[in-house]
């Protein structure tokens, strides 16, 4: 009988864990070589396996060198050699990021989204919540160890919204960044007008970041003293479509209820 | 299970073998092994040169070389099979991959295996002519019987420690203990009842030596009847045996939580 869990289930799963122990004295090519082995690949298979999967996470100048040698980003990136390695249809990944600098997190990045896009399953689990704006479909988020949403990150922002947030949590405010010249005065105008809960100026004092219930009437506002005041305004944008601040939005809403 | 999957099976134990036979015998940490096989060496050598008599050879295969280096490095060995993956935190690689945890067993024992009865065999190779060289040892084929004799012992001794130490490695967080208690019974096992000398592997070892130790003179030794060899390896191969099964049972059953490592 065949089971859900079989033996042969880890040869659909890569696995990218969080902990950084290589067996010792192994090099990056050693270790992807054995192990494609253990995974029952002849030793042709698993010689062209690896070299494959070091080459796409750029680690062939360095293949040959042992695993303790390597920086921080390097063994993060051995380990994303090792997840991907047997073509898995089903990746998980645990602070897969870790210790990548901008251009091999692009990267990775990128990568994943090739899986992803080859119809791969791609499961990213990570504190940093900036790294999956542009790379989530869905997210889960997790609070104290309880599901405090889950969905797409653009839904479960309307849903805040508009009274209808996930599990039927209340409404919560928008926010919005606005790039201006004279942001004191942008300030301290909506909240003459009380159409603020806070408003938080930048640092350099040329923009701000304002929170409102009621993002309709803020915005008429907003257009008003455009006009009347002769606010410069550079950009408007709304800041809670990141998946930081939708994450932020569903805790602080989650512990207020 | 087809051709093709037996293959595949047996390649993946060859793997793990081969990882594990590298960790071994190729890392800073075999260190330790190699001075454990070195020592009945060196101390052969010490003997030889003070003037070796046969009583000397016997003693040094006993004591030394199964007492002592076979059954710490065993121990070493064994017991960090699984237990030394799980504090550096790289099981997970082997568990991941889709093997058999049976097989993985296999190829870790094969690999211990192999690397305690070389290293052990050699040393043994090697005290044996250190020994008898001062005194001439007799004809030269009794002392290639001799010393293939008692490298056969060597390889059941590894074989049957090594299956206990890996039970070991594998239900305690720290086996000390319990290889604290084996070494116990090991070494006072002929003061212990007849049915209790039979649970120890020196008694099954002492009866296949080329030849067996002088008698402890001790008022408290039991005298307990020796088994021919043919029960003796038998004996040793269901401790194996024994030791196998229950560490496939545990090993099953193994989930890894690093942290609590």
């Amino acid at each position: 009988m065949r089971t859900a869990w079989s033996a042969s289930s880890p040869s659909r799963i890569g696995y990218c864990p969080q902990v950084d122990g290589f067996p010792p004295g192994m090099t990056g090519r050693g270790l992807l070589t054995a192990f494609l082995k253990v995974h029952g690949l002849d030793a042709a298979e698993a010689d062209e396996g690896a070299a494959t999967a070091l080459e796409r996470l750029q680690l062939g100048s360095v293949a040959d060198r042992r695993i303790a040698t390597y920086s921080k980003g390097m063994r993060q990136r051995i380990k994303l050699a090792w997840a991907i390695s047997h073509e898995p249809e089903v990746l998980i990944l645990d602070e897969p990021l870790n210790g990548l600098d901008p251009e091999a997190r692009a990267l990775a990045m990128a990568l994943l989204r090739g899986f992803a896009d080859a119809g791969a399953h791609v499961l990213i689990s990570t504190h940093i919540l900036h790294e999956l704006d542009d790379a989530a479909d869905r997210v889960v988020f997790l609070d104290a160890g309880y599901l405090a949403a889950a969905g797409e990150v653009a839904g479960i922002r309307d849903a805040l919204a508009g009274g209808q947030a996930p599990d039927a949590q209340p409404r919560q405010a928008m926010q919005v960044r606005v790039r201006c010249q004279d942001a004191p005065k942008l300030a301290a105008r909506l909240f003459d007008q009380d159409l603020v809960r806070f408003a938080t100026l930048e640092e350099d004092r040329a923009g701000l970041l304002a929170a409102t219930d009621d993002a309709d009437a803020f915005f008429l506002a907003l257009n008003d003293l455009v006009r009347t005041e002769r606010l410069a305004i550079e950009g408007v944008e709304p800041a809670d479509e990141s998946v930081q601040a939708v994450f932020e939005a569903v805790i602080e809403q989650g512990r207020g209820a | 299970m087809n051709g093709r999957t037996a293959a595949r099976r047996l390649r993946q134990t060859g793997a793990v073998a081969a990882i594990e036979l590298r960790r071994l015998l190729a890392s800073k940490r075999s260190a330790s092994l190699y001075v454990l096989a070195a020592l009945p060496v060196v101390l052969a050598g010490l003997i030889g040169a003070s003037g070796a008599t046969d009583s000397a050879a016997v003693n040094t295969f006993h004591k030394l070389i199964l007492g002592t280096s076979v059954f710490f490095g065993c121990a070493l060995v064994f017991t960090n099979l699984f237990r030394r993956e799980i504090l550096e935190q790289s099981l997970h690689f082997f568990l991941l991959a889709p093997i058999r945890r049976e097989a993985l067993l296999a190829g870790k024992y094969l690999a211990g295996v192999a690397a305690a009865a070389m290293l052990f065999g050699a040393a043994t190779a090697i005290a044996y002519p250190l020994l008898w060289l001062p005194f001439g040892g007799g004809a030269p084929f009794d002392q290639a019987a001799r010393l293939g004799a008692d490298l056969f012992v060597v390889v059941l001794a590894c074989a049957a420690y090594g299956a206990l130490f890996t039970l070991f490695g594998l239900l305690f967080r720290n086996p000390t203990l319990p290889v604290a208690a084996l070494l116990g019974l090991e070494v006072m096992h002929f003061v212990l009842p007849p049915a209790l000398q039979a649970a120890s592997v020196v008694h099954y070892l002492k009866a296949l030596a080329s030849v067996p130790p002088p008698p402890v003179g001790s008022l408290f030794a039991v005298l307990a009847p020796v088994p021919t060899p043919g029960v003796a390896v038998a004996s040793l191969l269901a401790i194996m045996a024994l030791g196998l099964v229950a560490s496939g049972w545990r090993l099953r059953r193994l989930q890894l939580a690093y942290s609590d490592d």
